[in-house]
């Protein structure tokens, strides 16, 4: 027993609480969506997988605004038209929209497989470490041991 | 760590403005070509 505060993730507790109020369908993904299910990483931004219509761009845009996001009119409607992949830089902190992540076939099939904990709507264990199987970047591929033992445990405690 | 979600230096990465893909592979293309290998966003190599 100690009296550490428990995990307390700022940044995904304004976007999901923005989100929300806004009404966006989204997931979140990569590897803050791993931390947010437990696992003891960190990263620097916020990945967030949308659904791609063009209702819920305008949603999202409102919501990213409201977040403190300067998004100039291209960049608005790029979001609106569902560009796979945006970044925005000019905000609180960093932000990934992906609207195509690597090595998931569509919103529809990760929502159905996703999970709610919290207040946050989180892409499965699988599909976070499928994605970052496919991108297979360095850094991915430093992650993708310790994820896999991380999603045994995880499936274990479900 | 208490938030999970940390601020480093990310050189690239921090440059200002939105940056727009019309495919994923575009981003991962442009990281190779443009963030420093230690940031780790290159193409891993072939097992």
């Amino acid at each position: 027993m100690n009296d550490r505060s428990p995990f307390n993730p700022l940044q995904a507790q304004e976007v999901a609480k923005a989100f929300a109020a806004a009404g966006v369908d989204y997931l979140f993904i990569g590897k803050g969506a791993a931390i947010l299910l437990g696992f003891p990483g960190t990263t620097q931004d916020v990945d967030v997988f949308p659904a791609k219509d063009a209702d819920n761009g305008r949603r999202l845009v409102a919501a990213v605004r409201q977040l403190g996001f300067t998004i100039d009119d291209t960049v608005e409607n790029d979001i609106i038209a569902g560009r796979d992949f945006i970044q925005l830089t000019d905000g609180p902190f960093d932000l990934d929209i992906v609207f195509a992540p690597d090595g998931i076939e569509n919103y529809a099939e990760a929502k159905r497989r996703a999970v709610t904990e919290g207040i946050f709507p989180v892409a499965s264990i699988q599909d976070i470490i499928a994605s970052k199987r496919a991108s297979n970047r360095m850094k991915d591929r430093m992650d993708l041991h310790l994820l896999d033992l991380f999603r045994i445990e995880y499936e274990l405690r479900r | 760590m208490k938030y999970g979600f940390c601020r480093v230096s990310r050189p690239g990465l921090d440059a200002p403005g939105s940056r727009v893909f019309l495919s994923t592979q575009a981003y991962r293309e442009w990281c190779a070509a443009n963030l420093p290998a230690y940031l780790g966003y290159q193409p891993a190599p072939l097992e």
